[in-house]
């Protein structure tokens, strides 16, 4: 049997009872709707009063064709009024459990949003007092960020680069650089995000461009603080490797990114969601590492420290030089245990004296 | 018709005939540059000495390099440059030599021995018995400063050919003797003779340096001295030893006596022996820029010829001293940060293992010394072909003033680790801030 797939947040029975209006005025008009199993309608029924009753035998209000199972109990539920006027569907005496989000039950509070599974068919119950849930917008998709959200991490974003433009710009005078950076910062965002609108459209009813932004702006803040603040912890405290794997963090930034465009977003089933997000920034990642590999012959970024920060920022201490120097030693043994390694490409040394 | 052909040529003919006469009354007869006489008498002596050395390849007998070489005794004995048939030397399972004589006569090339060092090469051109040779000149009679002398070879691969010019004594700042020969000299005359007005060898062209008719030739003193070296091997093995003494020398040559000292702004820094290397500076300081940079480099020309793609033996240091004081700390930071990743072994491409290195290892750390704090990297490389040699850099940023700095650094190729230690820590040890 499927399991009830539920592209929310999974409730389980005592909260779809929170969720569903449990004070709705009686009406016995219920549309019982069959789903495939991507939620998509199928077909509409429409019960006059309940309670209802749905299962295999003919007996039944609405039947359903039951394939074989290794469970002989009959295939019925009930659907009606509970004594506090919510409707709820119950596994009728003796019959077989059903899937309702939570699990396998003998008893689901019905919440319209959702759907049941009976005898390997999707379904769900709705009233005639069910509205529609209005086209989400953006700042509904993401309401922790708030209305402007797109305004102010594109502001922030827009500072960001500025600010490494500003570290790198010695000369003071290049003004245009300034404006490049961040014309590429916005074109880049624009591009990310017209490519998450677009999935966001093809998977749900909205584009949310402007989430999509949102989501990618913060995601370049987040980058750039977290690179400066790695190469300060690289120097502070003597730790080139924190240097040499950033990229990972690249990886991860991204990869995070694309959950979010993808779950919070656009909606994606987690798995799919999760997917995206791993193979995204898998393969940025892979891509850094095999650009440092085919530089470097290893994949660290960098082969020494880069990165210098201002004297108040050091924390690890100096050593002497004789210390230093003893540290060299090793190098040598280092060096001569590389000599089998092969160049890449054309041996020119093959042939005569191997 | 024939006769109408006939008719038509013989007028053709008049016609040219009298054009010519015309214009030959016309224009003062074209007078031939008169001939060096001196020069013209040495070509001529030389022609059966001289030979061009061809390196072929021996899949297909391709020409791969050509140079020039001279007999020197009957048997066939000659030299050339080391550079001329290192290919031999490198890889003789795919390459061979020959060589071919002014009258166009050509044989194998046998490798007799070689010194890297001063890129000479002492070969046997077979089938060549009883042969005219060149003769070399008495060492108790030393060329003077102006004197004429000649060079002979096979420029370009056009044809042998003798080149005028003058003794101009030995070239300064080398690390070895080599005269400097203010005459033409093209590629292809390299291992070709340079001989006085008598005809005597007085060198083996070596190399242009890039300057007009500014060349050099290697002395005589060497040829002598490979001519009477036991026969060793004749394989790459044999350039080890050459190399581990041409580094000995080097070091020696450097730490003789403690580095010279140079202020660079508030810094003391290291310099070469003013005899031994050339050091440039420069400065950069623009009223409009908030920042202002010196700098001395400095070089010693020691680089020794393996191959085409190879150079070792060489050392050359910088030094560079920036103010920032209108940048503030964390520009100043991020500008003197450039220097770390553009240090010439990290910044140089690729770092993967090639046919003679192995990739670098590093080790890096602060280090205090002389109340100057500094981030300091030493990479390594070991040399695949020639084992006890490395090539070696030290880099070293100071990291304790929040808008001035100064980096210093040292690349050294084909050094033993020991030598390259004392090199690098010598280095490091005579640069600190003086104020």
């Amino acid at each position: 049997m499927d399991e009830v797939i539920d592209d929310t947040v999974p409730v389980s029975v005592a909260a779809a009872e929170t969720l569903a209006p449990a004070a709705q005025p009686a009406d016995d008009v219920v549309f019982l709707e069959v789903l495939d199993k991507h939620d998509g309608l199928v077909e509409r029924h429409r019960f006059e009063r309940l309670p209802v009753t749905v299962g295999a035998a003919y007996d039944n209000d609405h039947i359903v064709d039951v394939e074989s199972s290794k469970d002989r109990r009959p295939v019925a539920v009930t659907l009606a009024r509970t004594h506090d006027g919510a409707l709820a569907i119950t596994a009728s005496r003796g019959a077989a459990d059903f899937w309702a989000p939570g699990g396998l039950t003998r008893s689901w509070r019905v919440d319209p949003d959702k759907s049941f599974i009976l005898g390997g068919h999707r379904m769900r119950v709705r009233t005639r007092s069910y509205m529609p849930a209005p086209r989400a917008t953006s700042s509904r998709v993401l309401p922790v960020l708030g209305r402007w959200a797109w305004l102010w991490s594109l502001l922030l974003a827009l500072a960001g680069t500025s600010a490494m433009t500003w570290l790198g710009d010695i000369d003071g005078e290049r003004s245009a650089l300034y404006v490049t950076s961040a014309l590429a910062t916005m074109t880049i965002l624009a591009l990310w995000s017209a490519i998450w609108a677009l999935v966001s459209r093809l998977t749900g009813r909205a584009s949310h461009f402007l989430a999509h932004l949102s989501l990618a702006a913060l995601a370049i803040v987040i980058l750039l603080v977290l690179d400066y603040a790695f190469d300060t912890a690289a120097f502070a405290f003597n730790l080139p490797a924190i240097q040499r794997y950033d990229y990972a963090l690249v990886g991860l930034i991204v990869g995070g990114l694309v959950w979010c465009h993808a779950r919070l977003v656009s909606r994606l089933r987690p798995n799919a969601a999760l997917m995206s997000a791993l193979l995204i920034g898998g393969a940025l990642f892979a891509f850094q590492a095999l650009t440092a590999y085919t530089a470097r012959g290893n994949i660290a970024s960098t082969l020494t420290l880069t990165a210098l920060r201002p004297p108040a920022l050091r924390v690890a201490t100096p050593s002497t030089v004789d210390a230093f120097f003893a540290g060299t030693e090793s190098l040598k043994a280092n060096a001569e245990a590389s000599r089998p390694e092969k160049p890449d490409g054309f041996d020119f040394s093959a042939g005569g004296e191997d | 018709m024939i006769l109408f052909a006939q008719r038509c040529a013989l007028a053709l003919a008049t016609l040219c005939v009298a054009f010519t006469s015309v214009v030959g009354a016309q224009t003062p007869a074209a007078v031939p540059p008169v001939p060096s006489p001196t020069g013209q008498r040495l070509f001529d002596a030389a022609r059966d000495k001289l030979v061009q050395i061809r390196i072929l390849t021996r899949a297909g007998s391709s020409q791969s390099s050509v140079g020039s070489g001279f007999l020197i005794a009957p048997d066939g004995t000659a030299l050339t440059n080391y550079h001329v048939i290192s290919q031999l030397v490198l890889e003789p399972q795919r390459y061979r030599a020959e060589y071919v004589r002014v009258d166009g006569k050509r044989g194998a090339v046998a490798l007799l021995g070689f010194d890297v060092i001063h890129d000479l090469a002492v070969v046997r051109l077979e089938e060549i018995a009883g042969a005219a040779h060149f003769s070399l000149r008495e060492e108790a009679e030393p060329l003077r400063q102006g004197e004429k002398i000649f060079s002979l070879g096979n420029p370009l691969d056009l044809g042998f050919a003798i080149s005028e010019g003058t003794y101009n004594g030995l070239v300064e700042r080398r690390l070895y003797d080599t005269i400097h020969f203010t005459g033409a000299l093209n590629p292809g005359m390299s291992g070709g003779p340079a001989v006085d007005e008598t005809g005597r060898v007085i060198g083996v062209n070596v190399a242009g340096t890039g300057g007009e008719l500014a060349n050099l030739l290697v002395p005589l003193r060497y040829v002598r001295a490979l001519i009477a070296a036991p026969r060793g091997a004749l394989d790459k093995k044999a350039i080890t030893p050459q190399l581990i003494a041409h580094q000995d020398a080097l070091v020696a040559a450097l730490l003789g006596k403690p580095f010279p000292k140079q202020t660079l702004g508030p810094t003391t820094v290291a310099v070469g022996e003013d005899k031994l290397l050339r050091c440039w500076g420069q400065s950069a300081a623009k009223p409009e820029k908030p920042y202002r940079t010196e700098s001395i480099r400095c070089t010693l020309q020691s680089a020794l010829f393996i191959d085409q793609n190879f150079t070792t033996g060489s050392i050359s240091w910088d030094h560079t001293y920036r103010n920032g004081d209108k940048l503030g700390a964390m520009r100043f930071a991020a500008w003197n940060a450039r220097t770390l990743a553009v240090s010439s072994m990290v910044g140089q491409g690729s770092l993967k293992p090639t046919r003679y290195l192995t990739r670098p290892h590093c080790h890096e750390d602060f280090v205090t010394h002389s109340a100057t704090t500094f981030r300091v990297s030493v990479c390594v490389r070991a040399h695949r072909e020639f084992e006890g040699l490395f090539d070696m850099n030290i880099n070293a940023i100071t990291v304790d003033r929040a808008t001035e700095g100064f980096s210093s650094s040292l690349d050294i190729r084909g050094v033993s680790f020991a030598n390259g230690n004392r090199l690098t820590r010598a280095f490091l040890e005579a640069s600190s801030w003086t104020k």
